[in-house]
Parts: C-alpha cells; structure tokens; sequence
C-alpha cells in the first residue's frame, strides 16, 4: 500500500465532501435530533393515559373512584360522557386509551356491603401499556374503598437504573444505535455515486490499488463517524448527565473501533449496487433496521425466537450495545467485555477484507 | 395533454423497473421485513421470570407466591434463600423480579400490620421493568384486599372487571405487523419519488423535459405515479402475509384500499418536496432520511404517544405515518370504518394537499 497514493485519495474524498456543506450538517445534526427525540420522547412508564369515564352512578363514592384514578399519575382525564356508546366510539377512534363504567346504584351498594361491579376496559393494541394500564387499574380497584396504601406494602426497587430514569437506559442504548445507522448510510453514497456518476472510470485507470481505494474511503468517513460519536457522547453524557459508572475513556475506544466497523459496512453496501438510491435503501435494512429492532435496544433480545437471536447476533450492534451499557450503568470494565470487543474487532476486519474483495477494478 | 402524460408515464415505470434490487428493495420490505419484525419483536408481555426469597416459608407467604404466578404475569423460575443469590441471574437476564417476602410476614398480615414486600426489578430493559412493577403492585394488593383482617373490613369492596379490548391475549405481534405496514409504506414513498426527482436534476435530463410542452403538475404526476401504483399493490401480498400472522381483519378491504392510497398520496407528497429542495441524490436521499426517521418515531411504533411529552404529542400531528398506524389499527384491529377514522384521513390530506403546494410553488421557479 503506497502512503502517498492514499493519503492523497483520501485528500480528494475530504475536499469533496467539505464541498457540500449541506451533506455535513445533516450528518452531524441528525445524530442530535434522534439523540433528543429518543430522550425526551420514550418513557418507560405509563402516564397520563387518556381515560374517558362514564359515571351513572354521580355519587360520592363514584366520584371519588373516579378521583383515585386520575390522581394515581396514570390516567388522565379525557372526556365524561353519560353514556357508554361514545366510550365506545372514543375507544375506537383512538382517542382514549382506556375506559371506566360506573354503573348506577354503585355508590348505594357499596354502603350497603354488597359488591359493587365497576368495568374498565383497555384498548390492547399498544400491547405493553395496555398490560401496564390494567395492572394499575386493577390495583386500584381493588384497593378501594380503603386506602390506597394497603398493609402489604410492595417496595420496588430497579436495580443498574433506580427510578427507572429512561434516559440512563436509552442513552447508552442510542450510542449504539445511532453510530449503526448514520455512519453506514453516508458511506454507503461514497462508492456508489462514483458509479453513477461514472467517476468511477477515473478510478479504474488510475494506478489506486483495491486496498488503497477502501482505506482512501474509509478514513475520511471514519473521522466524521468520530466526531458524530463524540457529538452523540457529549450530548448524552454532558447535555443530559447520564452518570457514566466505568470508563469514559475505555468507552471511547471502543467507540472508535465500533465506528471503523459501521463505517467499512456502508461501504461494503456500496460496492455491492449501482446505483445511490439502491445503497441506501439496501443501507436502510442492513443497517438502520436491525441497529433499531433487532440490537436489544428497546426489544429484549432474549425474548425473540432462536432464529432471530442468531440473525441479530450477526450485526455488531448487539455487541456494542453490550459494551456501552455495561461501562455506563453496570460499571464494567475490560475483564467482562473483551469477548464483545473482540467480536467487534473481528467483524470490522471481515467487512474490509470482504467490501476490497468485492470491489473490482474492472469495467463490467 | 393526455398522449403527453401518459408518455412520460412509461418513461417513468420504465426507470423504475429497469432496476431490480429496487423491486427486490420493495418486495422485501413489504414481505420479508414485515414477517421478521413481527415473528421476533413481538415480545410477550407476559410471563416475565420470577425468582422467589421466602424468609417467612409460611401459608400466606405461599400464598402469595402462589397468587403472583397463578396468572399470566409471572413464571417462577426458582426459589433462593438469599439476595446474593440472585444478583448474578438478574445480570444475565434470566430474573426480570425478584420478590422477598421478610420473617414474620404471615403474622403482620394477620394482624393488618405494615408487612413490607421487597422487590427487585431488573431495569436495565426499561419495558419489562415497568410492567413487572406494575403487577406486583397489583397482585400484592389484590392479596391484601382479600386477606384484610375482618376489623379493617368495614365494606365490601369493588368487584372489579377490568377487560382488554381488541388484542385480548396482549401480545405485541398484531401491532408490529401493522407498524412495519406503515413504515414500508412511507420509507419507499418518500425515498422513491424524491430520487425520481433529482436524478433529472442531476443528470441534467430535466433540461430535456423543460424545452418539452411538458407542465410541472404533470411531470409531478409522472413522477409519483409508478411509487403509488407499486406501493399500492404491495399491500396485497402484505395482507396475505397479516393474515397468515393471525391478525384479524374487521374492517373493510376497500376502505383500506381507499386510505392507503390517501397515504401514500402523503408519503409522496414529502418526497416531491425533498426532491424539489434538494439538488443532488446525495442530499435528496440524506435528507428523506433525516425527514423519516422523526417521522417514523412520532408514528406511536416504537413509543406509544401517549407516553410523550405534550409538545412531541402535537408535532406527531404532522407525521402521515402516525395517522396510517391509526387507520389500520382501527381497522384491523378494531373494526372501525370512515365514520371513525375521516378525522385522520382528512389530516392525510391536508398534509399532502400542503406539500404538494409548497412544492408546485417552488419548482415553478425552478421549471
């Protein structure tokens, strides 16, 4: 590998991206954009679930029923038709998630000592807050007329992530993901759009070999994936004080190496299509998708059939995954991670080797 | 005007089938993606692993035990005698809860005493944490409810029914396969138009479509035709494959014919746009990406919206996605029909009706 001939390729691919302005901003403030949404947009209990209320009954006790749900934090109040049919309608719409009948006589029967029969239904398509929202809906029920706080008195704490603060368990999360899915997508335009272009033929006849053409390629890519990392690392740690429990500086390494690894898989995408919109939708699967659903980010790997754990363990994000978590929440150092940095490691050199052999110099 | 259109047309099928990993692109995200997301994500909400430390080895303690896996909730995967125990499992993932019942439990109960329940919650995956939260509160209350000593018993209490509508099993499969309809949906209506766009730019082939009688609506007609066309018969395959997954149809086939063309008459609206703004594939294809992916979140697929804060709940108003989830929710799902879902439909069609003449107005300068 001639020094000159790549450091001078390289040259020529940093010349040409600082050429369009409009490109770097979108690469360096997509990854904040995402960084904020994720945030401040998931959290991971249920609040202020739109409950509508039908009250027959208008009674003392009814309203206190009533009362107990809105002020548990879990429900809020959405609308209080008198009868059940436009429940049923806002269920329908989408505009309630959630639906109390209090019937009549519901107040008379529970002073008398009888049981007093009180409905809530939930709408199930959003599976896992539905589950969430009947849980506490029933507890609720059940807790009534006494006091909510009943004498057992379940303690719950959340270990690696005491109350349940999201962002100290997405954060981590999304260095993973966000370094799979935009590094990949930026490189995956590089080689293809010579091809469209026809630049390429350039290439073809200049005397660049395959491995200088890759490293030419990689380098500069790799260095804007660097400094989104460390976008994304500031953001995340700075911005929104995520406490880091391991090493910062253990994190980084291996944050730069995860980097070279997402970056070679774009351009292993993009020696595989000819044309642009092709690599980027080929990019969008190979990369976007499995960092997103398949890494164990927010759908827990363990609980996907053994097909799917063997086809997410074929992606490094997992691995970094595992990597980033540990050294932020669990404070684990290199004595537990090396074999998931060794799996990075490894798959970044197969990716190279595989985008070079797949480049060829030869006009089809 | 007609042969002009029609014309320009079949230059623009032509475009797009003379690529065929773009076919494969669009048969694959339609198909194969839909069946791995929803095979492999949806996760069960229930039967979370349980690991049990009973210092008490009581009948009420039992009991409890016995109430916090007599559902579906929990699976008790092991008993341990100690904290310690546990905290290797928890780790690894194979204890989401871990519940401890202390000495002298079954006596506090009795006496309607404070009887502390300590509970251990794995929270390093955030979705399971706050569900197995959720029902040990419930179940532990249900059994004090129930075993309250009769002086603390002035009444009797609610009897409560608590049902779920529309995905009574809870599981998650349903939804994902109706999110990922979505999401192919407005990924390859974006993405598709607005590279058919900008490849006459870049190509500089859209010097040759100016000196042509050629109007920019119909070049913009050409231009989202193949996208809605291809698009809209892929929900077909996508249907059979829904089907084939157990999820139930209870509304109207031609109804979600209907809106999902008004969709996608969205999706290509954006995609027009982007392609308008935008002067090379590089920047049309980096910023559709930028636009999907907020768009993509917002839709409720990935966080229900319920749970954003309010300023993110409006913005999602202005995500086409988020209304389609809406629409084939309510009609999969719930059997609901136009006279619930205008509302969304007619938001689909201002957005549209906004892009497309935000973007008309612009590339009229340019044309």
């Amino acid at each position: 590998m001639n020094l000159r001939r790549l450091l001078a390729f390289s040259r020529k691919e940093v010349l040409e991206i600082s050429r369009d302005p409009f490109t770097i901003g979108v690469a360096l403030f997509m990854p904040v954009l995402m960084l904020f949404l994720f945030v401040y947009g998931i959290s991971l209990d249920v609040e202020n679930a739109p409950l509508v209320v039908v009250d027959q009954d208008k009674s003392p006790a009814s309203r206190e029923l009533q009362a107990r749900f809105l002020n548990s934090g879990y429900f809020k109040l959405k609308a209080a038709p008198d009868d059940a049919r436009s429940a049923e309608h806002a269920l329908m719409r989408g505009e309630t998630r959630a639906a109390l009948f209090i019937p009549k006589d519901f107040g008379r029967r529970l002073a008398e000592g009888q049981s007093a029969p009180v409905q809530l239904i939930v709408d199930g398509t959003y599976a896992s807050s539905a589950a969430i929202l009947s849980a506490y809906g029933r507890a609720i029920l059940y807790a009534f007329p006494g006091e909510l706080r009943s004498s057992v008195r379940p303690e719950v704490r959340v270990w690696y992530n005491p109350q349940l603060r999201s962002r100290n368990f997405i954060v981590p999360g999304l260095f993973a993901v966000i370094l799979m899915a935009f590094p990949p997508l930026l490189t995956a335009l590089a080689v293809s759009r010579e091809k469209e272009l026809g630049t390429i033929a350039q290439i073809y006849a200049s005397p660049l070999t395959k491995g200088e053409f890759i490293t030419g390629k990689l380098l500069p890519y790799a260095g804007i994936a660097f400094v989104e990392l460390l976008i994304v690392f500031a953001g995340g740690l700075l911005w929104f004080q995520v406490p880091v429990r391991g090493s910062f500086a253990l994190l980084v390494a291996v944050g730069l190496l995860y980097v070279v690894c997402t970056v070679s898989i774009g351009l292993l995408v993009s020696t595989l299509v000819r044309t642009q919109l092709a690599a980027m939708l080929v990019a969008l699967i190979l990369t976007m998708m499995p960092a997103f659903l398949f890494s164990g980010f927010v759908y827990p790997i363990f609980t996907m059939p053994k097909a799917f754990q063997v086809y997410s363990a074929a992606f490094p994000t997992p691995y970094f995954l595992d990597v980033s978590r540990g050294i932020v929440l669990r404070g684990s150092g290199l004595a537990e991670l090396w074999p998931s940095i060794l799996v990075i490691a490894g798959y970044t050199i197969v990716v190279c080797v595989l985008a070079a052999w797949r480049f060829n110099k030869r006009i089809a | 005007m007609r042969g002009r259109l029609v014309g320009l047309l079949s230059k623009e099928f032509t475009h797009f089938l003379r690529d065929p990993v773009m076919l494969f692109v669009v048969i694959f995200l339609y198909t194969a993606e839909l069946v791995m997301c929803t095979m492999a994500l949806g996760f069960d909400v229930q039967n979370l692993k349980l690991g049990v430390i009973d210092h008490d080895r009581s009948v009420a303690s039992r009991a409890l035990v016995e109430q916090l896996v007599a559902g579906d909730s929990f699976v008790l995967v092991d008993q341990f005698s100690a904290m310690g125990q546990t905290q290797e499992r928890l780790q690894r993932g194979a204890l989401d809860v871990v519940v401890e019942i202390p000495p002298n439990f079954a006596a506090r109960v009795e006496q309607g005493r404070d009887a502390a329940l300590g509970v251990v919650v794995d929270g390093s995956n955030g979705n399971v944490a706050a569900r197995a939260r959720a029902y040990v509160i419930e179940i532990a209350l249900r059994y004090a409810s129930e075993r309250a000593p009769d002086a603390a018993r002035t009444v009797a209490g609610v009897s409560p029914e608590v049902r779920v509508w529309y995905n009574p099993d809870l599981t998650n499969t349903r939804f994902m396969a109706l999110g990922m309809l979505a999401q192919a949906g407005l990924m390859l209506g974006v993405v598709l138009p607005a590279a058919a766009m900008v490849r006459e730019k870049q190509a500089g082939t859209i010097e040759q479509l100016r000196v042509t009688p050629t109007r920019a609506h119909e070049l913009f007609i050409a231009k989202v035709t193949p996208t809605l066309v291809i698009c809209t018969g892929a929900i077909f395959p996508s249907l059979l494959i829904t089907t084939l997954m157990g999820v139930p149809m209870r509304g109207d086939v031609l109804t979600l014919l209907g809106l999902t063309v008004v969709f996608l008459l969205s999706a290509v609206s954006l995609g027009v746009f982007v392609g308008i703004i935008t002067s090379t594939l590089q920047q049309a294809m980096l910023l559709s990406f930028f636009g999907l992916f907020p768009l993509l979140f917002l839709s409720g697929t990935i966080a229900p919206i319920e749970t954003m804060p309010a300023w993110l709940q409006a913005a999602s108003q202005a995500s086409p996605q988020r209304h389609y989830v809406e629409i084939v929710a309510g009609l999969f799902l719930k059997g609901a029909g136009l006279a619930e879902l205008w509302a969304h439909a007619a938001a689909l069609v201002g957005i549209s009706a906004a892009m497309f003449l935000g973007g008309w107005l612009l590339f009229r300068r340019q044309w």
